[in-house]
């Protein structure tokens, strides 16, 4: 037997096999279908994963903060001492309000805010820190000041406390609390103000 | 519903059934085991069908992962689907008649694996050895060895038994 003649058996034997594609291709499709069914639900729960973590991710993210006991204790230190004029030992002559300030490294003019006066001031204990109390007033609504040293944590956010706006504010050098009956734009744009000629070193 | 992507793999993909279902069914034990290899590897091709070059020859890289996934189900080298059932054979074409086409194919399963494989890609195929050392991830002077001494058993094997028929 030559090889071309081996070679030509061998090829007709192999094509004489009986072959079930029909039934092979049905299989292949339908499996190829199934694969794709179960591709496209695998991208759909991996998509729908990333939706809903996500969603709990901005739901963590904007989720209310609780208001820090500082702000809580500034508006009833401002209710009680300022609103209710409970009687407190007030420094009200200049000399004295300059003497305090100065013992934060400030002056009059760099806690003024324009169109209130500053009336009176005093050390006082918020979350058992000491700190500077400022009233001002414009004759109808009074606000209070609290300046502490710069390691006091309050965050620059407005909150509302009773009848009582606040806005806290840091700087490079200071931080504090603005309190008081008027509107909370007002206290914040109080508090930039303070921010930006007391803050500075 | 049938995607883009499904009916580009059924186009390239399905007209090489024929052939790989022959060869799986030399490969598998019986014709239930060569479906599922030849289902298995489309799968597989389906699978991997993204990764294809387009100037890629789709006949070798279906050959290439029906042997693959041979060798990963460890299935064994003994074949066959069954040769009994002469009803099934195709009526003889070009000189064979039935019972020598039985006699061809079992002197092929009787050959090694690695034999069998060569033969099989090379001779009925129609692959080159450069492409058979491809798809078999030998060398090709491996394939050429084995194609002669693969012809050489046949020959000794079917000499005796042809003359019988």
């Amino acid at each position: 037997m030559t090889p071309d003649e081996l070679d030509q058996k061998l090829r007709v034997a192999w094509t004489a096999q009986p072959l079930d594609t029909a039934g092979a291709e049905a299989g292949i499709r339908l499996a190829i279908r199934r694969e794709s069914r179960r591709a496209q639900l695998r991208t759909l729960a991996i998509a729908a994963t990333v939706v809903v973590a996500a969603a709990l991710g901005a739901l963590w993210f904007l989720r209310p903060q609780p208001e820090p006991k500082i702000f809580a204790d500034a508006a009833r230190d401002h209710r009680v001492e300022v609103v209710q004029g409970a009687p407190r030992h007030w420094r009200t002559a200049d000399t004295e309000i300059d003497t305090l300030t100065a013992r934060f490294g400030l002056t009059r003019e760099r806690v003024a805010f324009t169109g209130y006066q500053l009336t009176k001031a005093r050390i006082c204990l918020l979350e058992g820190q000491r700190v500077l109390h400022l009233v001002y007033s414009d004759g109808a609504r009074d606000y209070s000041l609290y300046l502490a040293a710069n390691a006091t944590a309050v965050p620059n956010r407005d909150a509302r406390d009773g009848a009582q706006n606040i806005a806290g504010f840091h700087s490079t050098r200071l931080t504090g609390l603005v309190v008081g009956e008027g509107s909370p734009s007002d206290c914040r744009r109080f508090a930039q103000t303070v921010t930006k000629s007391a803050g500075k070193s | 519903m049938v995607n883009a992507r499904q009916t580009e793999f059924e186009r390239t993909a399905i007209p090489h059934l024929a052939s790989l279902l022959r060869f799986a069914s030399r490969l598998a034990p019986d014709s239930a085991a060569a479906h599922d290899l030849v289902q298995e590897t489309y799968l597989r091709a389906w699978r991997a069908f993204d990764q294809l070059k387009t100037d890629s020859n789709v006949r070798a890289w279906l050959f290439r992962i029906l042997i693959n996934t041979s060798y990963s189900a460890n299935r064994k080298a003994m074949p066959t689907v069954p040769l009994a059932d002469l009803a099934e054979f195709s009526e003889p074409s070009r000189g064979n008649s039935i019972e020598e086409s039985l006699e061809v194919l079992e002197a092929l399963d009787a050959l090694t694996n690695d034999h069998k494989q060569v033969i099989i890609l090379t001779v009925m195929e129609g692959f080159t050895c450069r492409e058979a050392s491809e798809i078999l991830g030998v060398p090709q002077g491996t394939v050429m060895s084995r194609l002669s001494r693969a012809r050489e058993a046949l020959r000794e094997a079917l000499t005796p038994r042809l003359q019988k028929v």
